[in-house]
């Protein structure tokens, strides 16, 4: 491995990280993570909605984050590789600028993981395939964005093994 | 802080020589066979050699802390070396800014002949960074030791002067010629024994300073993994600053004084006890004058009527006997004393686990130095808690994780901790958690792939 990168990984998967069948790639993503010797991006807002409590249908309260998640975040914490980043705020007018209308709300509510990514080493984690596209859209406008590296889920931990270089063909435009 | 550092070479698994660091609390964690023991057994060697109760030569090599039955047992080797006939072993203690170290050389007699089969070649005594240290061997003869401790001699002719004087004895040539020194072993050590007439027969030696060693050595708690079925009675056995022997032998008679006491220990241990949901109550019967009988509650806590509700400790699960050596341990040591506990882990509940690391915290915050061997992700991740709850300052605390080189070499990789708990070396091979991840997530595929077939 050649690099050691401080990395956003997007709420969707640490909650995604359950027994659920079909989310084992999210349990892989981050035992591949903890395997390397990559740190965790995190933000004030980010670490919030990780937090969040939601009701469980048992009616109890539970994080957002699995309990995998939880442990893993525990140990990568203790490793002293959780990083926190103040965000630059003033950004947002520029990334919006570049969005149609109609889908600036659902990038607003996403807005923390990408100035977390520009404010850390512009590197994510996310099957958010959605967002993905709009940043796509919006870096015609703010080229810095294209320099985010956001690649397909099913190769991140190919990619984290492999010191999370910066591919061209993982590049969001 | 007591003992500051442990110095190994050639002993067991530690090839080559190693000074290890220790703090108020220090955790050895590890894979099994990597030396986490091996590291503290030249004190245990050297404990129990102190408190035999005749001298067993320079080491005690089969006791109640450490056990071999070869000399050869205790040193290393690797095929292809050659035979190794020599280690050494040692210690710095560090109290009240003070630092004094010690450092023996064994080497083992190839035919003993019915004599101990290891002997002392070389001690080396140091106090102070700006003097040169003492080294001794026992072939020094008289004359070197008056040319090399000329200074030390002169301050002990003018005390002894000094003493004469004031007791009006004649002093003939300044007392000089009633002075004699040489070099001998006492038990595990070198030193200089000095002899004079003067005031009839005087033995004196010196460093002075080693009998603070040999204190500090002797006191030294020890509470291993095995920790023996409890028994129906124990012995009394005098309660004091020492423990000889076997610690959990000790439990039943530091309860009853605790007992006759009536103080806050008593109501310490019950509640170590209740917060370890191991029991409500432990109390001490004294049968006749040579046993006592250790009887607890059957539940975690009083029942209506449950004072009577006590049975002997034999008659409760493990967890219980195979703890109150540990929470005891922790509860009577004094400040500036040793405990360590082998794998305190052993037979309890996580819930238990994680209670422990509070009572750690507490004996290391009254000055007691502790080093825990744990193979518990719950210790050290209480330990970690601990410090980021500001209950453990993080300079208190040292990690030393152990592996073994392809050549059965013990190889220690240690960090400090952050006041966030965090531990301060990236390069921790620590790896409780990717193993416990690693089988959740087959578990969970596995279990996931199972349901899908079905």
């Amino acid at each position: 491995m050649s690099g050691k990168y401080a990395i956003v990984i997007d709420t969707d998967v640490v909650r995604g990280a359950t027994n659920n069948a079909k989310n084992r790639i999210f349990r892989d993503i981050l035992l591949s993570f903890l395997e390397t010797e990559h740190l965790l991006a995190i933000s004030t807002p980010l670490w919030a909605e990780w937090f969040k409590q939601r009701d469980n249908p048992a009616g109890q309260w539970e994080y957002y984050i699995s309990l995998y998640s939880y442990r893993w975040l525990t140990e990568m914490k203790s490793r002293k590789r959780v990083r926190r980043y103040d965000l630059d705020h003033t950004l947002e007018g520029r990334i919006l600028s570049g969005i149609p209308r109609e889908r600036t709300g659902e990038v607003k509510k996403d807005m923390h993981l990408v100035l977390t990514a520009l404010a850390a080493d512009k590197r994510i984690i996310s099957n958010d395939q959605r967002e993905r596209r709009d940043l796509q859209k919006a870096g015609r406008k703010f080229e810095l964005l294209c320099d985010l590296v956001w690649p397909p889920l099913e190769q991140v931990c190919a990619w984290l093994r492999e010191g999370a270089p910066q591919k061209d063909v993982f590049l969001v435009c | 802080m007591v003992f500051s550092k442990v110095i190994v070479e050639g002993f067991k698994s530690f090839r080559v020589r190693q000074e290890i660091p220790f703090k108020s609390l220090t955790l050895l964690a590890g894979s099994n066979s990597s030396g986490k023991s091996s590291l503290m057994q030249p004190l245990l060697l050297l404990k129990q050699t102190l408190q035999d109760t005749s001298d067993p030569g320079p080491l005690r090599i089969n006791g109640p802390h450490v056990v071999f039955s070869r000399a050869e047992q205790m040193m290393w080797h690797a095929p292809g070396e050659g035979e190794r006939l020599s280690f050494n072993i040692g210690l710095e203690l560090s109290l009240k800014g003070q630092v004094r170290r010690v450092e023996i050389f064994f080497q083992r007699r190839r035919k003993p002949r019915g004599a101990p089969s290891l002997q002392v070649v070389k001690c080396i005594w140091s106090d102070n960074p700006d003097t040169p240290p003492i080294e001794l061997t026992p072939s020094l003869s008289e004359n070197e030791i008056k040319k090399r401790f000329s200074e030390e001699i002169k301050i002990l002719k003018d005390k002894l002067s000094g003493l004469a004087e004031e007791s009006q004895q004649s002093t003939p040539n300044n007392g000089s010629s009633s002075l004699s020194f040489k070099v001998s072993r006492r038990r595990s050590f070198l030193v200089i024994e000095g002899h004079s007439t003067l005031f009839g027969p005087v033995s004196f030696a010196f460093p002075g300073w080693s009998t603070e060693i040999e204190h500090h050595l002797k006191r030294i708690i020890h509470v291993p993994g095995l920790r023996g079925n409890p028994q129906r009675t124990y012995p009394v056995r005098s309660v004091g600053e020492e423990y000889s022997g076997f610690f959990q032998e000790y439990v039943a008679s530091i309860i009853a004084r605790w007992q006759r006491q009536r103080g806050e220990k008593m109501e310490e241990l019950n509640r170590a006890l209740a917060n370890m949901k191991l029991t409500w109550k432990v109390r001490s019967y004294q049968r006749n004058d040579a046993e006592v009988e250790l009887q607890v509650g059957r539940t975690e806590q009083p029942l209506r009527g449950g004072a009577k509700d006590l049975v002997n400790i034999t008659d409760v699960g493990f967890g219980l006997s195979q703890s109150l050596p540990i929470i005891v341990a922790l509860l009577v040591s004094e400040p500036d004393q040793l405990v360590y506990l082998e794998q305190p882990e052993i037979h309890l509940h996580p819930d238990a686990q994680v209670a422990l690391t509070n009572l750690i915290a507490d004996a290391v915050n009254r000055g007691v130095q502790v080093v825990v061997e744990t193979h518990s992700q719950l210790i050290l991740l209480g330990i970690q808690r601990a410090i980021a709850q500001q209950q453990l300052n993080p300079n208190d605390v040292l990690l030393h994780w152990f592996s073994r080189d392809n050549q059965g070499r013990t190889e220690i990789t240690s960090t400090t901790f952050s006041e966030e708990g965090s531990f301060n070396n990236p390069k921790m091979p620590t790896d409780f958690a990717d193993i416990s991840l690693r089988l959740m997530h087959e578990y969970l595929t596995a279990a996931s792939d199972t349901a899908l077939r079905s």
